[in-house]
């Protein structure tokens, strides 16, 4: 495992990686579990989310309501909505910005420098073991999901879980390459964490205020929430303009970071 | 000689403060250079400039025939680095270390890695957050050693360690010397630099103000000889000679301190009837201090 960048990525994180697979899929079977009981008493909630305005149900529950005694909507809202994706998000930022600026604050980045790697060879598996740890996760939970649903009466085309997945997979991957892009091109973590969590939280709730607000309700587009679909009976397929719009832009920030990192001083603390 | 290090008007700014300023300095082939300086002198600055992990604003550096930089990546498989503190990864064990850096390095065999983890008598099962200072010295210099480089960049290379180690680190870079290896060092232990460089260069304020082999410093440097004379010399014995620059005269004993040939002094004092004579050179510690 110690003979690759990547390789040694995934190596140190290890436990870190057993540690999100374990919490995820742990909360996953909690959720999954609790479902049975939800379809038999669940119309009293519908009727309180559906009281309450559209923008709030996507705000708090990341999407349209969909009924809660349906399968696909007790996921959605109790796991594809907030949980899913926002541990996502802080595992793939976190480590998105240690990738480069964390090695450099550690100080370890100046060794790894003077060995006979291109900058830009270790920036890209560095970003490629972020991209391969991101897929670990997603794939563990969706394949327990997968295997474990129809236990506990939730009747649904696997399909939607791999959509979601993929869903999930965007949207992590869109800011935690902002992260890493941040991170690699300016060296400073302080800057590149709250940088980034600044842009997820207020991309956040832009796309779920946005419409509350009249003359500029059609603007949250721009919003990276926007193109999250998460768990949908509607959503059988893929958006493949969508979902490539999305790896050109992360692919585009992360390359320009590394063509950054190629020129830049290296920090020493 | 060729030349492995080649820094020509080397200016470096951090913001508006300049960190370096035209600097220039060669270091031959099989050379063992000295850098010498007070701490924020410029130094591990200069270090990082010639290893591309800074940029410079003017000038021009080449080392081992290329321009450091990431086009040139191939001359990093021949230089070994160690930084002014080692900081390497907390949670892998040294032998962890220096299996990624072994591979990275795409170092096949590792009877001379083992051997200098003999000789620097290095744990390389204790995990790197249980290391102490020097133990994390002694793996530094496995890691720059390692790869047996053509050039050795080593920054306070014996810093930390007890003086039995240091006495390995200078055997160490002794060896690395005779089997062609080119070694650029800074230090602040003096015995050290006296005991391996043939060229020293005393860095201030980002200036590099003297820069000459360590013999030709030496003799050019203020030197003294206190003289035990068996009887009451005058006072005004030395006081005509140009090349003594001090006169210390407590009756029969006189230590003076002069430049240039002793000549004139020991005619001078072949006159009267000498029971001692003592000279001495000056330490590199001394030299240092008088520039600075």
């Amino acid at each position: 495992m110690l003979n690759k960048i990547w390789t040694k990525v995934i190596y140190d994180q290890k436990l870190s990686l057993i540690f999100w697979n374990l919490i995820l899929i742990g909360i996953s079977l909690l959720i999954m579990s609790m479902y049975p009981s939800i379809k038999l008493s669940g119309d009293a909630l519908d009727k309180a989310i559906n009281s309450m305005p559209k923008e709030m149900v996507e705000l708090f529950y990341g999407g349209e309501a969909q009924s809660i005694t349906t399968p696909i909507g007790w996921l959605s809202m109790e796991l594809y909505g907030l949980i899913l994706p926002f541990a996502l998000i802080i595992y793939g930022v976190t480590n998105g910005i240690n990738a480069i600026a964390g090695e450099e604050k550690n100080g370890t980045l100046e060794l790894l420098l003077t060995l006979p790697i291109s900058r830009v060879r270790l920036a890209s598996e560095k970003f490629f073991s972020l991209v391969l740890g991101l897929l670990i996760i997603i794939i563990s939970f969706s394949t327990f999901i997968i295997i474990f649903k129809d236990l506990f009466d939730l009747e649904f085309e696997y399909i939607l879980i791999v959509i979601a997945g993929i869903e999930l997979f965007s949207l992590a991957l869109v800011l935690s390459s902002i992260g890493f892009a941040l991170g690699t091109s300016t060296g400073n973590k302080s800057i590149s964490v709250g940088l980034t969590y600044t842009i997820t939280i207020f991309s956040y709730l832009w796309n779920g205020l946005v419409g509350l607000v009249s003359g500029i309700e059609n603007l949250n587009n721009i919003s990276v929430f926007y193109y999250y679909s998460g768990l949908k009976y509607s959503s059988n397929r893929i958006d493949l303009v969508e979902f490539f719009c999305i790896l050109l832009f992360s692919l585009l920030i992360v390359s320009l970071s590394i063509f950054i990192f190629n020129r830049r001083d290296i920090r020493t603390y | 000689m060729q030349d492995i290090i080649k820094m020509h008007n080397v200016t470096k700014y951090y913001g508006k403060f300049k960190a370096l300023s035209s600097l220039t300095l060669d270091v031959k082939e099989n050379q063992i250079y000295a850098f010498i300086g007070p701490n924020g002198a410029g130094k591990s600055t200069a270090i990082r400039l010639m290893l591309g992990i800074l940029n410079f604003n003017e000038g021009y550096i080449e080392v081992l025939g290329k321009s450091p930089t990431q086009n040139n990546i191939d001359i990093f498989q021949k230089i070994g680095y160690l930084p002014g503190e080692l900081r390497s990864y907390q949670k892998l064990t040294g032998n962890e270390v220096l299996k990624f850096f072994s591979n990275l390095r795409d170092i096949k065999e590792d009877n001379y890695i083992n051997n200098l983890i003999e000789r620097l008598d290095y744990d390389p099962n204790k995990y790197i957050k249980e290391l102490s200072k020097g133990n994390k010295q002694k793996l530094g210099l496995i890691l720059a050693f390692m790869h047996r480089p053509k050039l050795l960049v080593l920054d306070e290379p014996s810093s930390g360690l007890d003086p039995l180690m240091q006495q390995i680190t200078i055997e160490l870079i002794r060896e690395a010397r005779q089997e062609g290896t080119t070694i650029f060092l800074s230090s602040h232990i003096f015995s050290e630099i006296d005991k391996v460089a043939q060229k020293v260069g005393f860095i201030k304020e980002g200036e590099l103000i003297v820069e000459d082999s360590l013999e030709v410093l030496k003799s050019n440097a203020t030197k003294s000889i206190t003289i035990y004379f068996n009887e009451i010399v005058p006072l005004d014995l030395f006081n005509n000679m140009e090349n003594v620059n001090y006169v210390e005269n407590n009756k029969n004993v006189v230590k003076l301190n002069f430049n240039g040939p002793v000549d004139a002094i020991v005619k001078m004092i072949s006159k009267y009837e000498i029971s001692d004579l003592k000279t001495q050179d000056p330490s590199l510690e001394e030299l240092f201090m008088n520039y600075y």
